[in-house]
């Protein structure tokens, strides 16, 4: 309750100054009348009273303190003091807002990228449990490659399909298209062809009807077709799904299944999936043409090096079955060398990593870099208006002001020109994300970056930049002319200001490395961050 | 038992001096101690007021205006219930520590 009172009483702060004032001149005055009774002259009497009360202006703050809720009403002043700071050198503000803004824009923007291409793992349930199946080193060349992610022929998914202890369930799929739409007003969307149990290793769950199960992989003409979400509401506008639900597909009427829900894009980061069908097995598959992707839901238990080994040890056998007929014995030689190995695929699979998370990564660097001189640039402009604001300090600590109160006025202004530039930061990561974006040109970017956990970090992480100024406060109280006491000195105290003269303006340059230190190690929070949500 | 022996021992001059003298301004409150002393303890208006204040926001003292005999006005302090409590609370405690103290001091 007392807290109440005490907020509620800075309300009328010059009343309660009023009466404290009041009943301390009369305190005063009564004790002067007393030292005069006693025989001292007026001079003395005055002179004895006001050294029992000590610094009047510290003294009223200090009564005042037990009154009201000062603290809470010094940092709004503290606050409207640096923005009144701030307005008068303009130049010096919006060097700093802006330098600061600049930086964290381009990290952030840059990071959003390299968090959505390479750091999110798929919406999926427990998405560390998927693993690619793969070539090690690839194919080198072997055969025709058919698409993006294509990695093994039919006849190797087949030998994989059979045999997959490492793995709860296997599915092999592949990016592809599909004409939707009556004839003649068809338009081409991108499909992705699974296999039954693709949805069901994944674990996404449907959100209106049934996805594909492996009862539905029997006829190679495409009759049923699962959509997504966003095509779901812009082709079939949202109409819910009954078993008898179709639309117009590759000439002619399919069933659809269901509806994946809303955050599921497939597995190629980068590109959206709009149909997915179930795949079927050609009576005759080619040995050399390798189309399909190949992943799977290790148990528990199996670790990626595991499997790797288990693959491995079957590999000779897998290729050697499988190797195409028709061709040299060398090029034979050169299939049955392959061995498998297995990958972690928990973020998916994307072109857009392949050939951008080198140059992504340097760019961050590169960015990371700025924001690091940026700091640097804005600790030594700080430091300079430090240096030209002595006077004040010497003055402030002349009036009674305390140490802690020096340096709550300095992180509050620190405070402010980080949370505005931070705040301006953000807002330009936006429009620089989507620049990156669009010079990055996919046809299908889907590239979703909702930007929390960089911008809750990149939020936090100005408030260090600036705060050389955490090393300012010492600085002037070792510069300022300090007031001789009357009493005498021991000599430990005596000795303090000549140390301390000296010491801070050293400690002011060990801060300034930490701080560049920690401007680095901030940058790098960001993907921290990411990393753990 | 003692967190802040000194305030402590602040704080329970002043709520003792009250229950003395009823109702009693900060001049005198001061002159009280000092002569009920014989001059040992000297307390200064520096750390009365604040300690006063403090005592009146938690409840424990009232304030109210009034004129003295030489015909100032001063504000009085009194002794509320909740103050009579916490000087009782206060006084148990100062017996310990002063216990405490004297067995260490006569520890041989």
């Amino acid at each position: 309750m007392g807290i109440f009172r005490r907020i509620w009483a800075l309300g009328n702060r010059s009343s309660l100054s009023r009466e404290n004032q009041s009943e301390l001149s009369e305190h005063m005055q009564m004790r002067i009348d007393a030292n005069i009774s006693r025989g001292m002259s007026q001079e003395e009497a005055t002179r004895e009273a006001r050294l029992r009360f000590g610094n009047p202006a510290v003294f009223k703050e200090k009564v005042e303190a037990e009154d009201a809720a000062l603290g809470l009403d010094s940092l709004f002043r503290d606050a409207r003091y640096a923005v009144r700071g701030f307005a008068k050198s303009p130049g010096f503000a919006l060097v700093a807002i802006l330098t600061l803004a600049l930086g964290i824009g381009a990290n952030t923007a840059v990071f959003q990228l390299l968090d959505a291409v390479r750091l999110r793992s798929l919406p999926i349930a427990a998405p560390s449990e998927l693993a690619e199946v793969r070539i090690a080193g690839g194919n080198r060349g072997f055969g025709v490659k058919s698409g993006a992610f294509a990695e093994f022929t039919i006849p190797m998914w087949q030998e994989v399909r059979r045999h997959h202890d490492p793995f709860s369930g296997v599915f092999d799929w592949r990016p592809t298209h599909m004409m939707v739409g009556k004839r003649g007003d068809a338009k081409l969307v991108n499909a992705i062809e699974v296999s039954g149990e693709f949805f069901n290793v994944l674990g996404v769950t449907p959100l209106q009807g049934r996805l594909i199960e492996p009862q539905d992989e029997s006829s190679c003409e495409i009759s049923k077709v699962v959509v997504s979400y966003s095509f779901w509401k812009s082709h079939l506008g949202s109409q819910p799904i009954t078993p008898n639900t179709t639309m117009a597909a590759e000439d002619r009427l399919v069933q659809v299944l269901g509806v994946t829900p809303p955050s599921f894009f497939g597995l190629s980061v980068g590109d959206r999936f709009d149909v997915a069908y179930p795949t079927c097995t050609p009576p005759n598959p080619r040995h050399e043409i390798f189309i399909v992707n190949v992943m799977g839901r290790l148990k528990p238990g199996w670790t990626i090096d595991r499997a790797s080994a288990y693959f491995n040890a079957l590999s000779g056998g897998i290729f050697q079955s499988t190797a195409p007929t028709g061709y040299s014995a060398d090029y034979v030689k050169t299939y049955t060398s392959f061995r498998l190995g297995v990958y972690p695929a928990g973020a998916g699979v994307s072109t857009l990593r392949d050939a951008y998370d080198t140059s992504l990564q340097i760019l961050l660097a590169i960015t990371g870099l700025v924001l690091l001189i940026a700091c640097a640039n804005l600790a030594n402009l700080m430091l300079a208006r430090a240096t030209t604001r002595q006077r004040e300090m010497a003055i402030r600590i002349a009036l009674g002001a305390s140490r802690g109160r020096l340096l709550r006025q300095m992180l509050i202004e620190s405070g402010l020109l980080a949370l505005t530039g931070a705040a301006l930061g953000m807002a330009i990561a936006q429009p620089l994300s989507r620049l990156l974006v669009a010079s990055l040109n996919t046809s299908h970017n889907s590239i979703h970056s909702p930007s929390h956990p960089t911008g809750a970090c990149c939020s936090l992480l100005p408030l260090w930049p600036p705060s050389p100024q955490l090393s300012s406060a010492p600085y002037p109280l070792c510069a300022a002319p300090r007031p001789i006491p009357s009493r005498p000195l021991n000599p430990a105290r005596a000795a303090w200001p000549a140390a301390a003269s000296t010491s801070p303006c050293s400690a002011l340059w060990w801060s300034h490395r930490w701080l560049s230190q920690w401007c680095s190690w901030s940058a790098h929070c960001s993907s921290f961050a990411a990393i753990a949500t | 038992m003692a967190k802040n022996d000194l305030q402590g021992a602040l704080d329970l001059l002043i709520l003792k001096s009250l229950s003395q003298l009823g109702s009693m301004h900060g001049y005198g409150i001061v002159m009280h101690i000092e002569r009920v002393s014989d001059e040992l303890l000297n307390v200064e208006e520096g750390s009365l007021y604040p300690a006063l204040h403090r005592m009146d926001q938690n409840g424990w003292i009232r304030a109210e205006w009034a004129v003295t005999e030489a015909g100032r006005k001063a504000k009085y302090y009194a002794l509320t219930a909740a103050g009579k409590k916490q000087l009782a609370a206060r006084e148990k405690n100062w017996e310990q520590v002063v216990k405490g103290v004297q067995a260490i001091l006569r520890f041989a």
